[in-house]
């Protein structure tokens, strides 16, 4: 049994900058490098470093990353796009790559006519077509549009036609780029059956999708590719999770490095540190989901103020504020601040769903309608163990379920 | 299929190359002839005449030339053999205007066609060659309607179809060729330096003039500058060869015009084999 793809420390750099597409700029490169000069001084952005990886026959193997990552170059590389500087690329059995939808549509042409010409582009005869077009065009729903020229099609339709062609191609191995992510609810599930329905029959499948749920659903093994490398391999749970993690931890870095926590520095009011501990007063930046949180402030203000109110809000890493506490609400009242002072607030048995979250400290006037000093740092983590489920919410409550009663069908 | 790095990629630069070519053709020929259907659908939709615009053009050309050829500039046409008569003008301008404008044709086609079609070429994997062979078939098909009018301009001026006419399919042969090579470097040449195309749009009409497609153009005439830069351009004993073979029932006198066959050739190796060693350069210097 031969491995149908195999990557054998394969690099593949682009390089960064406009590249001269007028002869104007030719003549100028070509006058360096008759002085001498590296006529191609632009800088090289290395898309993949020696990167090895078999897929094997009838595996499903899912890249994420961010965007960048190297993912794409990868498909286009085992599709023959483009061409790796270094390693070697191998490739046994007929290929097909679903890296766009509609690829070579054409506006004027029909529904039928571009179903024949994308399925010709995806490699498909016109008997293979002949043969699947009824199917085609039922699983587009597009039966009494087909002889409508694609232009006057809706953007919906247009895609659900590129999804039918491309869903019904039949290599040995399919890539998969991104292309099931668009469409209505309904019809991406109907994609993705018809890719499950691809697997059971045994195609190798290389899969890349920003929806883990997709990638949990469809792979059995997935890789996480991050700045060319393949950072980790693994099961697609393990992988899609860790992947996740990052994200989640990266945007909350953003959220806590946004400019909103410097707005206020020049101001009269400071929040001076602002500091996360657990019950027992020990300084953490993780906690256990339902485990207390206290958070202690420092504030200082060089003028007086007179019935200040505090806030303390979690803002989770998708800007989400999870939850607020402040003065206004909770008391006490403080009936004015001057110089250096400090606080503390106490979140009891927060049962916070797995995720980063911002701490946001806000020193308010009396009204609480203006900011006088805001605070976005530091950011701590909450760790549930607990099974992950489809729908999270923002915590788990306190919630019992009761008894089932069951109905007099279930009697007899 | 097995893809090793560019260092590592040895080229056969003699017959390999070409026969690798054919294979892949072979091979994607469903594709080639959805291509050419969609180039020939699409440059006809939404035209009231529609293929009728396959005649038109050449006829139009052919009477603003014979105008301007017989009544303001006379030109002088060789006499039949037999009869010591020219042939009509109208015949003898449309047998060079006819293959003149598959040339030009796919050429225009074929100089644009890898930047339109940028969204497969970057995003779906196929040979590339099929866009400027499409462009070329599709040309290809104008070329064959517009045929039908030279037979009735043979019946309407009584011109004898002769055995001679065998030459045509010959002479196609090497037209072909030669349009294979120039549109593979034209296409080839656009995607990298977008002045091709300007630069194309001068050129083909300087060519046309540079060639016998209104007159007869004997390249002794030119003198010692132009005349062997005109004997290398095989347009010229192209069109001859069909009016060989068609108008004045003689064999084409293909071995005075060596130097032109070796222009063919050269121009097709290096478009083929050019063309093969950059396209994977293709996606990502759009």
């Amino acid at each position: 049994m031969s491995i149908p793809v195999r990557f054998d420390n394969v690099s593949k750099s682009f390089k960064t900058g406009e590249s001269a597409t007028a002869l104007r700029d030719l003549i100028p490169s070509l006058v360096r490098r008759l002085r001498g000069a590296d006529p191609d001084a632009r800088k090289l952005f290395w898309a993949l470093r020696d990167v090895s990886f078999e897929v094997a026959e009838g595996e499903v193997l899912g890249f994420v990353g961010r965007n960048g990552a190297g993912k794409s170059t990868t498909l286009k590389l085992v599709a023959g796009i483009l061409r790796q500087n270094k390693g070697t690329v191998e490739v046994n059995g007929s290929l097909s790559a679903l890296i766009e939808v509609g690829a070579g549509f054409h506006p004027d042409l029909t529904g039928r006519e571009n179903i024949f010409m994308n399925g010709a582009v995806l490699g498909l005869s016109r008997r293979d077509i002949r043969a699947r077009f009824d199917d085609i065009v039922a699983f587009a729903e597009l039966e009494e549009f087909i002889d409508t020229p694609v232009k006057r099609y809706s953007s919906g339709m247009y895609m659900r036609l590129g999804f039918a062609v491309a869903v019904h191609v039949d290599p040995a191995i399919l890539l998969i780029d991104e292309v099931l992510a668009v469409g209505d609810l309904a019809f991406r599930r109907k994609c993705l059956e018809r890719v499950k329905l691809l697997r059971a029959a045994g195609k190798t499948i290389l899969f890349v999708s920003h929806k883990m749920n997709d990638v949990r659903a469809i792979c059995d093994r997935v890789m996480y590719v991050k700045d060319g490398l393949i950072h980790r391999e693994g099961t697609a749970l393990d992988v899609t999770r860790e992947f996740e993690a990052d994200m989640k931890r990266r945007s909350a870095l953003e959220i806590t490095g946004a400019p909103l926590s410097q707005r206020t520095d020049n101001a009269a009011v400071r929040v001076m540190h602002v500091e996360a501990r657990d019950s027992s007063g020990a300084p953490v930046t993780e906690l256990h989901s339902g485990q207390s949180l206290i958070i202690h402030a420092a504030i200082e203000s060089d003028i007086e103020l007179l019935d200040p109110i505090l806030s303390v809000a979690l803002l989770r890493s998708d800007n989400l504020r999870a939850c607020c506490a402040t003065t206004r609400v909770l008391g006490p009242r403080i009936p004015r601040v001057r110089g250096a002072c400090t606080f503390e607030v106490e979140f009891d048995d927060l049962d916070l769903m797995d995720d980063f979250y911002a701490i946001e400290t806000i020193v308010w006037n009396a009204e609480m309608n203006v900011p006088l000093a805001q605070h976005l740092n530091p950011t701590i983590r909450f760790i549930d163990e607990r099974p992950p489920v489809n729908r999270p919410g923002v915590f788990h409550p306190a919630a019992r379920f009761g008894a089932i009663e069951h109905g007099p069908d279930l009697e007899s | 299929m097995n893809r090793t790095g560019i260092a590592a990629r040895t080229y056969d630069a003699t017959l390999g190359v070409m026969l690798d070519l054919v294979r892949k053709l072979v091979d994607c020929r469903e594709l080639l002839y959805s291509l050419t259907i969609k180039e020939i659908k699409v440059r006809y939709k939404q035209s009231l005449l529609g293929i009728a615009w396959a005649v038109f053009m050449p006829v139009s050309m052919m009477l603003i030339f014979t105008f301007v050829f017989r009544r303001i500039a006379k030109v002088e046409l060789e006499p039949l053999p037999g009869t010591g008569l020219p042939p009509s003008y109208a015949v003898f301008s449309y047998v060079g205007l006819l293959p003149w404008n598959l040339f030009s044709q796919s050429l225009t086609g074929a100089v644009n066609t890898l930047v339109t079609n940028r969204g497969l070429v970057a995003k779906v994997y196929f040979p590339r060659e099929v866009f400027p062979l499409s462009k070329i078939f599709a040309s290809f098909v104008d070329f064959l309607v517009a045929s039908l009018v030279l037979v009735a301009l043979m019946v309407w001026y009584h011109v004898p179809v002769q055995t001679t006419i065998l030459w045509v399919p010959i002479l196609l042969g090497i037209q072909l060729s030669f349009m294979l090579g120039c549109g593979l470097m034209l296409s080839m040449a656009n995607l990298f330096y977008r002045d091709v195309q300007y630069i194309f749009q001068v050129a083909i009409q300087l060519w046309m003039f540079a060639t016998s497609v209104a007159y007869p153009l004997p390249a002794e005439a030119a003198g010692p500058i132009a005349g062997p830069i005109l004997r290398l351009n095989p347009m010229t004993p192209i069109i001859d060869g069909y009016r060989d073979a068609i108008l004045y029932g003689r064999m084409p006198d293909l071995a005075a015009s060596w130097g032109a066959w070796i222009v063919v050739g050269l121009v097709l190796w290096i478009g083929v084999l050019a063309f093969d060693r950059s396209q994977y350069l293709f996606a990502e210097r759009m």
